[in-house]
């Protein structure tokens, strides 16, 4: 299994206090790492294992690391799909986290993504009844394109 | 048998192509290059006999007409910041089809609306088409604006700040806004934020939409009908309130951390992927100056106080 890796290329990156605001411009997604999360990232160059991701933050089980790069790959902020270990849930990631001997890792890591709407995913749609092209136009994204109108 | 001469450099011809109608010169047919495509040639080849150009928030749009009698039905429906703009290149054209009953036939034509080559509108009347015409030309200044940040979100301002109400369709914005202006609130939109570099907050003056239930067609009504003021200039922002009508909802907002607002603006944005360096960093400045809180919400009078209460409060705090 190849050790994970940051990725850097195409990427927008923004640091809003202690938050980071990650920008994928390949697939338009936009992730929002807290300080905990930011940094196991920036320690992810490719010459650590998660367990020396945790050592380095103090933390006595790489569970929280784990999770943490799981939620990574998944938002595309991960060079490699190599998948990764079996980690702990969400939950059990803070856990350990109250137990561990870092004080200053108050904040559970927190990985917060969404996929960048297009232009007419985020204006207004169409109800029932109103004139459409297209199933994005409508509400309830069905458009009778013959009849030329919202149903639903 | 007579034997037809033809002259040496006659080329014997298979198909006969009937000479392309002249189009009058002030008729909007050349895209900005960034916005041109081979289609769109495709659509400049039907016969428009009338159009204009206007230009609002930094984009030129151009409208061109199969009937003349559409010009003033068209003109009337822009906003009223959209200022005539004389140019040869557009950054977006919308082109109306007049549809109807084909004199002396029992045929009827559909209304048709298209955004440079992409047909956004084939309507049975000429009411839906000009309500999409209508859509789609805020949704392409929306889109294209170079120096602006359009949310689809309520906003009004209270107090010198704005207040914003980001949500998808059906949410409850409108009657929202509508309560907050009740409640004494100056209007700004119902259907857009308009965000500049340092994140201030700009009106985009329409009547209300409302609907009576979420399946049945919005309804426009002068913001005057709600007993309120529209307001003229920009407004810093105070609060952004992230919610949504749900029946028996409790009101019990939680702030957002900068990150998680910025992301919850951004889910709202028009141009988020066309500009997402400019985007975020309007969004920046937004969430740098205004508290952000979500919470579901029950009926919108209750609620409106409560939000110009919060806003009080986090006013009188920071200063």
């Amino acid at each position: 299994m190849s050790l994970p890796k940051a990725r850097l290329e195409r990427v927008l990156i923004k640091q809003v206090d202690d938050d980071t605001i990650f920008y994928d411009l390949d697939n338009h997604k936009a992730t929002s790492l807290n300080a905990s999360a930011a940094e196991i990232w920036q320690l992810s160059d490719g010459t650590r294992t998660p367990e020396d991701i945790a050592e380095n933050m103090e933390l006595t089980d790489p569970g929280p690391v784990i999770w943490t790069l799981r939620q990574l790959q998944k938002a595309g902020l991960l060079e490699q799909n190599d998948p990764l270990p079996a980690g702990p849930t969400r939950r059990e990631a803070i856990r350990q986290i109250a137990t561990g001997t870092r004080v200053a890792m108050a904040l559970a890591p927190s990985v917060v993504a969404i996929t960048v709407p297009t232009a007419a995913q985020a204006a207004s749609c169409g109800a029932h009844g109103s004139p459409c092209s297209g199933a994005s136009d409508c509400c309830s994204g069905v458009c009778d394109t013959w009849a030329g109108f919202c149903v639903g | 048998m007579t034997t037809l001469l033809l002259p040496a450099d006659a080329r014997p011809q298979t198909r006969i192509t009937p000479p392309q109608p002249a189009q009058p010169a002030h008729v909007p047919h050349r895209l900005t290059q960034k916005w041109h495509t081979p289609c769109f040639d495709n659509l400049n080849k039907l016969t428009w006999v009338d159009g204009f150009g206007v230009q609002t928030h930094g984009v030129r749009v151009g409208v061109r007409v199969s009937d003349p009698a559409l010009i003033p039905i068209l003109k009337a429906l822009l906003p009223a910041h959209a200022k005539p703009c004389m140019t040869n290149r557009f950054d977006t054209i919308l082109s109306v089809i007049r549809g109807g009953r084909v004199a002396g036939s029992r045929v009827r034509n559909f209304h048709m609306v298209y955004q440079n080559h992409t047909e956004i509108a084939r309507a049975r009347t000429e009411e839906d088409a000009l309500d999409r015409f209508q859509s789609w030309f805020a949704l392409s200044v929306a889109f294209l604006a170079p120096r602006r940040v359009f949310v689809h979100a309520g906003a009004v301002e209270w107090k010198g700040r704005a207040i914003l109400l980001p949500g998808k369709s059906l949410a409850g914005k409108s009657t929202l806004t509508a309560a907050l202006v009740r409640a004494g609130a100056r209007y700004l939109s119902d259907e857009f934020a308009v965000l500049d570099g340092a994140g201030n907050v700009h009106a985009w003056p329409k009547p209300i939409s409302m609907r009576e239930t979420p399946t049945s067609k919005q309804v426009d009504m002068p913001i005057e009908a709600f007993g309120g003021q529209q307001h003229e200039g920009a407004a810093p922002p105070g609060l952004v309130v992230m919610t949504h009508y749900k029946e028996g909802a409790t009101w019990r907002p939680r702030r957002l951390g900068r990150g998680e607002a910025m992301l919850a603006l951004l889910d709202n944005c028009i141009a988020g992927r066309l500009a997402p360096t400019r985007v975020l960093d309007a969004l920046d400045a937004v969430t740098d100056q205004a508290v952000t809180i979500k919470s579901p919400r029950g009926p919108a009078e209750i609620i409106a106080k409560k939000i110009l209460s919060k806003i009080e409060k986090t006013y009188c705090k920071t200063r």
